[in-house]
């Protein structure tokens, strides 16, 4: 069995269609085992899960089963801190809940918990026989952004996959202030050298951070409301998954965009915490 | 030998006799840096020699001796010699500096001399060759290291001295770095591309490695790492503590230069201590051997290197030569001793050489042969406190703005060469790749003043670049079916346009590049330039040699340029102003007022030639087929010249059909992380009255005294909240106009912004280089705006409205071969207007 670990957990059987074949993806990035928690009201004998959860056995082939009974939340926090989870992916809820913001208490308490990347997965539309293909990846333009997310997009340049830059121009939006950030150039006094050069500085700047091959990369600006156009291109680009740093708020006035993502991205969507910046 | 009773001594006299100087120096000069006096009984060349050769602070304690005669570089009057030297040397220079018998030392001349000497200096510490001396006030700090920045960092804190600059970035190497040097004037055309700046090989780089570990700012632990350009020295130091993986801790202190004083060499010095341990440091340099380049129209830049190593132990020069392609160097080391590498190398291009290389060398060769490297940065440095005496702008109260100031004049300055007439000043100077090195007309309108009223000559070399290809702006006029001069756009080595049709945006859209083929006013933008030296040196040998011909050939275009209306007034048809958010425009402002100046003053100047110099007129004239009849109709072309006033508010119409144009009110969509025509789109943006920069604001700026003040008053508060300022030329230009209006507290802001834009990286693209065009309008904005000189008249005179956190502003300029200082206090109003004497 691999040191590494990856957790995913499976209450129903639309959420195994989709969030299954995502982390047996992960599981073989990292070479890590692949962990599936299902967690009830009562724990049922681990026999009983595949059944349960609408799993073949050869979707679990080589997979260590857990059931656990109460909360959903909890289980997979407690799973992972014990497997030290390389990843936990999840749906981000049951079809039975309420629309809100389509994260459940269990998506919730795991974000909160937490500090491994988390897959979030929709348990709707199906994304029978997803590939890590294409990868779009939201940046602010912030190191801490590209140290959040490096990780995850080294794993998939790894796999193959190519990958998206994507910065946004909002009105009414601060730009990142961190130091060592790029933002959109305040000043275009001639756009034929300032746009290829910033452009270019702005995947370098990844570069300067991650450390695979930048010729995956390519770079696209967007603009108007953020979340909107992270879908619009993610549609247009058939994006298999979304890095999206996340300073860890979903409070009312923050995390617009994460919402706004929870309830239309049309992929899974990696989550990947930022650190807080040392006081 | 007499033996010195203690370790280490403070005084050392030595009987040179004839021995070989170049053997006897280099220690010499150790324990002279290390504050020892040293006495030298020589013969009269030895002695000339050495107090010619001998440069910075540490040659005052130098005493000479030949014969009886003795001459103490510190100034102070030394007895006769007489007697034997250790009881001369006690009564007449130790004693009366307070150094007793037992801490002199005694050399005599015998065959050992040299070794006793390099072994009495071995006692001291290798050092650098220089520290830094200027106040903090003259300082850019770069502390710690963040990788992300670091494109950035290398920009602004880039060297340069006009013929050679190079970006300041780390030796070592980071994953973000982007080390580049350019020879200015030396471009590269690649096939299908337009020409950009040859970036030629790192020669800085260097790489140290302890017991096979890196050292790296990426690796192991920075302790610390700290790097000041030194404005005042314009030197590059670095001071830089990391502990490795092993727990090993290396102290590295370095400088670089790029020779103000002989503006072919570069200079790099390093040393390494290693503090904790000892061990085998390797040293690399990446370029060690001669290095000739050759791009494919056949220019060529050589360099030519020599490195020297200096050790606790000994000194030792590598000579470059064309077998490696790097050099190393394996030190064994000892804990808490230091190592010293320099590195000088001299750059020369065919432009200005038949044979690059081998001037390369011999210049190397005869610089070394007269000058060691603590000459070489001395030289340097006084060569810089020349330029800040001519142009330091000194304020008082407001460090930041302070800073911001020298930062501009320190950029500008590297940025020129005063005697190559080939080559202008790029729009990121040579601080980095982006624009290419391509000229604008920022040039002559943004830089160009801060020369003109400092550095003249500087000013004269760059207006003789547009000389030089007036012939490829006659050939653009005439393609365009004009007569006369229109310059290029954007220009390189040669005055052809370089501007690319299109761009393809980051959000994939193809947008067209129109600036190029409509900004037209660069014609009369050049012709302002010219005008602004002549009035400001009356040079003229230069207005005979190229500044007549600039402006007749110019005013030519704008004559041919004009479609007769209706009206019967002169309209300029489809251009584009200042402001690029709108394309082909009738009539634009700007443009028309600009060119009915050139027409009205290009037919004054020849006039005036005609009346002062009638020889050399008639015979300008006769080249140039000029008739009076010709510069009649400019006259009449001017007078007839459209411009737009609304009479009730007395504001400019920017061009044809503007006030109709939707308003928008910018402060909607603050704050705002990019420019408003990607957040708004080009499209509405071009359809409404939200402009780029200042158009008739940057009229009212060079035309300032043709506008009443009520006219001035309504169009900055006209255009200023119209202005969303996606150039970075916008807000120095607003800073200057708010000044003069009396609007201080606007105008502070618009300073700060103008700072900002290199300084604080706020537009997220100084990595390409820093903004030359801002610079220049920073130092207009604070010369021209807060100070209020005006030479229009062609007498200068202030009127100042000094931000009241300004003490004091001072600043020199020189005007028709004088200087002439001048020391603000905050306004008061009863001296605001008052006339400048001279």
């Amino acid at each position: 069995m691999s040191a590494k670990s990856v957790i995913v957990s499976v209450q129903e059987a639309r959420c195994t269609a989709n969030a299954l074949p995502v982390a047996r993806r992960f599981a073989e990035l990292e070479e890590a085992t692949l962990h599936v928690l299902h967690v009830a009201e009562r724990a049922i004998a681990e026999g009983e899960l595949p059944a349960r959860v609408g799993a073949t056995e050869d979707a679990l082939r080589g997979a260590a089963l857990h059931t656990s009974e109460g909360d959903v939340g909890a289980s997979i926090v407690s799973l992972a801190r014990a497997q030290r989870a390389a990843a936990v992916v999840m749906c981000t809820r049951t079809p039975s809940d309420p629309e809100r913001q389509r994260l459940g208490d269990a998506a919730r308490t795991v974000l909160a918990e937490l500090a491994c990347p988390v897959v979030l997965v929709r348990p709707e539309p199906d994304i029978a026989g997803w590939k890590l293909e294409e990868v779009l990846i939201p940046h602010d333009g912030s190191p801490a952004t590209s140290a959040a997310i490096g990780p995850a997009a080294d794993l998939a340049a790894r796999a193959g996959a190519h990958l998206l830059a994507l910065h946004v121009a909002s009105p009414g939006k601060t730009p990142a202030s961190e130091r060592g950030s790029l933002r959109i150039p305040r000043y275009v006094d001639q756009p034929q050298h300032e746009w290829p050069a910033w452009a270019g500085e702005f995947v370098e700047r990844l570069g300067s951070m991650w450390r695979f091959d930048l010729s995956r990369v390519r770079f696209f600006l967007g603009h108007g409301e953020t979340g909107g156009e992270i879908v619009r291109v993610a549609n247009e680009e058939n994006a298999d998954l979304l890095l999206l740093a996340w300073h860890g708020t979903l409070g009312a006035e923050h995390a617009q965009v994460f919402k706004h993502l929870l309830r239309h991205a049309p992929c899974p969507m990696m989550v990947l915490r930022v650190p807080r910046a040392p006081s | 030998m007499i033996p010195s009773p203690r370790g280490r001594f403070r005084l050392l006299a030595l009987d040179a006799g004839a021995s070989d100087l170049a053997e006897l120096r280099p220690p010499l000069e150790r324990l002279l840096r290390a504050g020892v006096r040293v006495v030298v009984v020589c013969e009269d060349a030895a002695r000339d020699a050495l107090a010619r050769d001998v440069r910075g602070p540490h040659r005052a304690g130098l005493v000479l001796v030949t014969g009886r005669e003795a001459h103490a570089l510190d100034g102070r009057p030394v007895a006769p010699r007489d007697g034997p030297l250790q009881e001369w040397v006690v009564r007449a220079i130790a004693e009366p500096r307070g150094i007793s018998s037992d801490e002199v030392l005694v050399l005599d001349d015998d065959d050992a001399l040299a070794a006793s000497l390099t072994a009495q200096a071995m006692r001291y510490a290798v050092t650098m060759p220089g520290w830094i001396e200027s106040s903090p006030e003259w300082h850019l700090v770069e502390e710690g290291f963040v990788v992300t920045r670091e494109h950035e960092v290398e920009s602004i804190l880039a060297l340069g001295n006009g013929y050679v600059g190079t970006r300041g970035s780390l030796a070592e190497g980071s994953p973000l770095s982007w080390p580049a040097t350019f020879v200015a004037g030396v471009y590269e055309h690649e096939e299908g591309a337009v020409p950009e700046l040859l970036k030629l090989p790192d020669w800085a780089r260097l790489s140290g490695t302890v017991d096979g570990q890196q050292l790296r700012l990426d690796r192991g632990t920075i302790v610390s790492n700290r790097r000041v350009l030194d404005m005042r020295d314009g030197i590059l130091w670095r001071e830089w503590r990391h502990r490795d993986d092993a727990g090993r801790v290396t102290l590295v202190r370095g400088l670089r230069l790029a020779s103000q004083a002989d503006r072919h060499l570069l200079l790099q010095s390093v040393t390494l201590t290693p503090e904790t341990y000892g061990g085998t440091v390797r040293v690399e340099s990446m370029l060690s051997h001669p290095c000739v380049i050759t791009t494919p129209e056949g220019v060529t830049v050589a360099f030519s290197i020599a490195s020297f190593i200096e050790t606790p132990k000994r000194f030792q020069r590598w000579t470059s030569d064309a077998r490696n392609s790097t050099e190393a160097f394996d030190l064994s080391t000892d804990v808490a001793r230091t190592y010293r590498l320099d590195r000088v190398l001299s750059v020369h291009t065919s432009r200005h050489s038949e044979d690059p290389a081998r001037d390369a060398r011999s210049h190397l060769d005869r610089v070394l042969d007269h000058a060691d490297v603590e000459d070489l940065v001395a030289a340097h440095r006084r060569a810089w406190h020349d330029v800040w005496h001519d142009a330091d702008v000194v304020i008082e109260g407001d460090a930041e703005s302070q800073k911001a100031i020298r930062f501009a004049i320190y950029h500008m300055t590297s940025s020129v060469h005063p005697d190559d007439e080939a080559v202008s000043i790029g729009a990121r100077g040579l601080t980095g790749a982006s624009y290419k090195g391509h000229v604008f007309w920022d040039t002559e309108m943004f830089m160009l003043p801060f020369f003109v009223l400092t550095r003249p000559r500087a000013a004269r070399s760059i207006l003789m670049y547009r000389h030089r290809t007036l012939e490829a702006a006659r050939a653009r006029a005439r393609r365009s079916g004009f007569a006369g001069a229109l310059y290029a756009g954007a220009s390189a080595d040669t005055g052809d346009d370089v501007t690319p049709p299109y761009v393809m945006a980051p959000d994939g859209k193809l947008l067209p590049v129109l600036a190029g083929q409509e900004e037209h006013h660069i014609s009369a933008d050049v012709a302002w330039g010219v005008n602004s030296y002549w009035e400001a040196t009356h040079d003229r040998p230069f207005l005979f040699d190229a500044g007549l011909e600039i402006m007749i050939e110019t005013a030519r275009f704008w004559a041919s340029r004009i479609e007769e209306g209706d009206d019967h007034r002169s309209h300029i048809r489809r251009v584009m102003g200042p402001d690029e958010y709108h394309a082909s425009v009738d009539d634009n402002a700007y443009t028309n007022a600009m060119a009915r100046w050139n027409l009205t003053r290009a037919a004054e100047l020849v006039t005036l030639a005609d009346r002062r110099w009638p020889a050399e007129a008639q015979a300008l004239a006769s080249r140039l087929r000029l008739d009076a009849r010709e510069r009649d109709r400019w006259r009449d072309v001017a007078r007839r010249m459209y411009l737009h006033v609304d009479e009730a508010s007395g504001v400019i119409e920017q061009f044809r059909g503007y006030f109709e144009l939707e308003p928008i009110d910018l402060s909607q969509y603050e704050p705002r992380n990019a420019p408003i025509d990607v957040l708004l789109g080009p499209e509405r943006i071009e359809r409404s009255q939200v402009i780029k920069q200042p158009d008739v604001v940057m009229l009212l700026h060079l035309l300032w005294d043709r506008f009443p003040l009520r006219v001035r008053e309504a169009n900055f508060r006209f255009y200023e909240p119209r202005c969303a300022h996606g150039s970075s030329l916008s807000p120095p230009i607003h800073a200057a106009v708010a000044a003069r209006l009396g609007d201080t507290e606007l105008a502070m802001r618009y300073l700060r912004q103008t700072a900002e834009i290199d300084l604080a990286d706020n537009m997220g693209n100084s990595a390409g280089g820093v903004h030359m065009a801002a610079l220049g309008g920073l130092w207009q904005a604070v010369v021209m705006g807060f100070a209020g000189l005006d030479v229009a008249s062609g007498t200068p005179r202030i009127d100042p409205h000094l931000p009241p956190s300004w003490r004091a502003l001072r600043f020199a300029i020189r005007w028709r071969g004088q200087r002439i200082d001048h020391a603000l206090p905050v306004r008061r109003e009863a001296e605001a207007g008052s006339e400048v004497g001279r």
